[in-house]
């Protein structure tokens, strides 16, 4: 896993973001596999390095499978999004690319069709970082969000070969000025194409950002799925679904914009879940150094309409972010005590300020665990030696990848092979249950479903998703720790077809399967 | 800006000799530039200059002047004479002096540590100097050695107290919020002086919100707003920890006191219309956060002008054979 080094400097700002990786379950084996999103050499004339799809052979290992596949684009690549946008039962795979994207259909027997030009969806020749779908009309068929980041011509960079001084850093020029690029949002036409509705939706009544980090919410609890974008060095939008095909921005007036001084930060990664149990969903966003991780909490509930209160300091998350530089961001139960707890996958943008400034190019990531309502402790240090590791890292990915019922993270670094970071078995008094949906009515995978899980007295509600982090896709199947308690008194899930199916005492520890409207 | 002024005003205390001709020329300099002609004043400048090709004092001296006059036309010329002077005198105190303050000013931290570093070459000790490149090489997080120049100032300065809030700031943009608040509790603040007992509170208040003591953070803050009560910042610093408190009637009332002495605070605009919303005065609320985003149009303006003055500052190193492999 290499980013292109078409310089001896990384002097392109092109070759500091990505790349990228997935969870997927290409072959249907119930085993979660990899792609990862590789950069390129432009500079060189022979093979290219390419993106790359392994196998999980159920053993801890895995096998590149590639070739035999079809996915070895060779393009710059950075982000990746994974979704059954046809229904077919199989992952499909949309990777984001400096100049052209690409959606492969599954064909169902371990090979992929690049249907990028049947489908509308090649983004023409823009620069895409994070990408995401989700289900936004609710009419059975996954819509796609792309954010672009600036219009950037590798043939002429600009500055002084590619170079700008960075206050005394010597760094690639960018992005503060150049031209960002709007984002793009594709509907799902239900015949295998799509339809670019970026300016009939109203997300283009925005001003153009430097886009680069999304996510797919229903982040008003209207049943109606919003999108979050986290900008770089601009507001973060946040757009409300208003449920008739358009979307109005609402970030700044309901607080989820900017730092609480009211600065635009760097915005890279972004996820969002109900953190304190009031089924309202928290945002979490990662920055650039000299600025915090933004926890926004949400206090609707008490404020009685949308409104985020930016927290990060409150949460204990703000001073010791500050001198690092996040790209994947999540929230995830890192110990299956019910709590949901924060990774950050940590790495900074210029290679020239190691030695300069410590943290320097390579940084550690961060472990916070879940330590009361809306707070957190940074736990790095005693949690394993993989999170000793020092990188470059960007796209986060999280999932279950030997079913043992423990979240295991996949980290991408730069210009070094990514890590891949495996959680223990789970302890006696952490149990958990990973519910995989499969829809009828509504998408095949289910996004955008809510599930309601109670046991013990307690009660959950997370949405099917599998975005979150930075040009990363998780874990198609919800994940949720029980602690102590082994025994699930129900599971309620909302389809977005407005299907409610309960389930009645499912099993613990194991990996269920619910069918829309099945038992 | 001021400091610079004081150091290059003592720095040029005694004015060079100069020859019949090139004072001649500096007098035609002089009457040039009160006509507000730059560029012919400056080719005269330049002729009183080529007659003391080796003088650090008289570049120092002119750089001096020409910041004093506030002309723009003359700032750059006036740091290149600063430039040239360290090139006459590598160690020259003044003009390392003046360079690191502009090159801290735009966060140039690297290139302000080695000059202040210079500067103490020049001026062994000088407690001033020793602060700044401490608040240099804090900006780098190059926190130890920050600790031990922060400590060296304490010391030249005979246990001066703005040296010793000097240490505590090391300390707390180390995250070590319990020294910063050890150091900080061996100074009497009822005798330090305006700006000096300012910042005391201001250092203290955040310490110790970080340090999870957020009841006398805000007694602290609230201490500042008293004894500064046309301090803007300090309102807002305290309508900020309020707000993180969830106090919000408490947090407008010093959002607003903030706005009203300083129109042009952003984070309190912001501030204020953030409490107003979440307090349910949208109106309100709308309007103030409006004025914060106009004032960060203009910050953003200002952003893209030290943008173009970097790239200014690249093209002249490049011009001194400056590569970036050298620079790395």
């Amino acid at each position: 896993m290499t980013r292109g080094r078409p310089t001896p400097q990384q002097r392109l700002l092109l070759e500091v973001k990505g790349g990228g990786a997935a969870w997927i379950d290409y072959d249907g084996d119930g085993w979660l596999d990899i792609y990862l999103v590789n950069g390129n050499d432009p500079s060189r004339t022979g093979p290219q390095p390419r993106s790359r799809l392994f196998r999980n052979n159920r053993d801890g290992t895995f096998t590149d499978v590639t070739d035999a596949a079809g996915v070895g684009s060779d393009r710059y690549g950075f982000g990746v999004a994974v979704g059954d946008y046809d229904n077919d039962g199989g992952d499909d795979l949309y990777v984001t690319n400096y100049r052209g994207n690409l959606l492969y259909r599954n064909n169902g027997d371990g090979t992929f069709a690049d249907v990028t030009a049947r489908a509308g969806v090649g983004n023409n020749a823009r620069w895409s970082a994070s990408a995401t779908f989700g289900d936004v009309n609710n009419d059975g068929f996954l819509d796609l969000y792309v954010t672009n980041y600036l219009a950037f011509d590798i043939a002429a960079p600009p500055g002084e070969g590619g170079l700008c001084l960075f206050n005394d850093i010597i760094a690639p020029c960018g992005p503060i000025g150049l031209s960002p690029e709007p984002d793009t949002f594709y509907l799902n036409n239900g015949d295998g194409t799509f339809k670019d509705i970026s300016a009939a939706s109203g997300i283009r009544s925005v001003p153009s950002a430097y886009g680069l980090g999304v996510i797919m919410r229903d982040l008003d609890n209207d049943g109606w799925t919003d999108i979050y974008v986290a900008n770089d060095m601009f507001p973060n939008y946040l757009f409300r679904n208003k449920g008739d095909g358009t979307f109005e921005e609402i970030g700044l007036l309901c607080g989820a914009a900017l730092s609480d001084t009211g600065c635009e930060e760097a915005g890279m990664g972004v996820d969002a879940a109900d953190i304190d149990g009031d089924s309202w969903q928290e945002i979490l966003v990662g920055n650039y150094e000299n600025e915090t991780c933004a926890y926004y909490r949400n206090d609707a509930k008490d404020v009685g309409r949308c409104f985020f209160t930016h927290a990060s300091f409150q949460a204990g998350i703000g001073d010791a972010t500050y001198p690092f530089l996040t790209f994947g961001a999540k929230f995830f139960d890192a110990d299956n005590d019910g709590n949901l707890d924060i990774f950050l996958a940590n790495g900074h943008v210029h290679p020239n300020v190691e030695g300069v400034r410590r943290p320097g190019f390579v940084q550690r990531n961060l472990l916070f665990m879940h330590a009361g309502t809306h707070r957190f402790r940074e736990e790095s240090a005693t949690r394993g030696p993989g999170l000793g590791i020092v990188k470059a890292s960007r796209a986060a990915a999280f999932a279950d990848y030997d079913n043992n019922g423990t979240m295991d993270i996949l980290v991408i670094n730069v210009n070094e092979a990514p890590t891949l970071l495996r959680n223990g078995a789970p302890g006696p008094d952490a149990h958990w249950i990973a519910i995989q949906t499969v829809g009828r009515r509504s998408n095949r995978n289910g996004i955008g479903a809510v599930i309601t899980l109670e046991a013990g007295g307690k009660e959950w509600r997370r949405e099917v998703r599998r975005d979150g982090s930075y040009c990363a896709s998780n874990d198609p199947r919800t994940h949720f720790g029980l602690g102590a308690t082994s025994t699930i008194d129900r599971v309620t899930i909302e389809w977005p077809s407005g299907q409610l199916d309960v389930h009645e005492k499912p099993p613990a520890d194991r990996i269920v399967r619910f069918q829309e409207g099945g038992p | 800006m001021i400091g610079a002024f004081l150091v290059l005003m003592c720095a040029a205390a005694a004015p060079p000799a100069l020859p019949p001709h090139a004072v001649a020329a500096l007098q035609e300099a002089e009457r040039l530039r009160a006509a507000k002609e730059w560029d012919k004043a400056l080719d005269a400048y330049a002729r009183v200059l080529a007659a003391a090709p080796g003088d650090a004092g008289l570049r120092v001296l002119l750089a001096g002047d020409f910041l004093r006059s506030g002309a723009p036309e003359l700032k750059g010329p006036a740091y290149a004479l600063l430039r040239e002077a360290t090139e006459i005198d590598a160690d020259h105190f003044a003009a390392n002096r003046v360079l690191a303050d502009w090159y801290c000013a735009r966060d140039f931290f690297r290139d302000a540590a080695d000059r202040y570093r210079r500067a103490l070459r020049g001026k062994p000790n000088d407690p001033d100097t020793l602060h700044n490149l401490a608040v240099a090489l804090v900006k780098l997080r190059q926190f130890e050695e920050a600790l031990r120049v922060a400590e060296e100032s304490v010391r030249w300065s005979g246990g001066g107290a703005r040296f010793r809030i000097g240490v505590a700031m090391v300390y707390a943009d180390w995250r070590k919020h319990d020294k910063a608040l050890d150091v900080l509790a061996s100074i009497d603040p009822a005798a330090l002086d305006g700006a000096a007992r300012t910042l005391f509170y201001q250092t203290r208040g955040e310490a110790r919100f970080l340090a999870g003591d957020a009841k006398n953070a805000i007694d602290d803050f609230t201490t500042l707003t008293r004894l500064e009560p046309k301090h803007a910042k300090g309102f807002q610093l305290l309508g900020l920890h309020l707000q993180r408190l969830d106090r919000f009637a408490e947090a407008e009332t010093a959002f607003r006191r903030a706005v009203v002495l300083d129109p042009a605070n952003e984070a309190a605009h912001f501030g204020l219309g953030t409490v107003c919303l979440r307090l349910g005065r949208n109106e309100e609320g709308v309007a103030a956060l409006a004025r914060a985003r106009e004032l960060a149009e203009k910050r953003t303006q200002a952003r893209l002008r030290d943008l173009r003055e970097m790239s200014a500052e690249l093209k002249e190193r490049q011009k001194r054979g400056w590569t970036p492999e050298r620079g790395r």
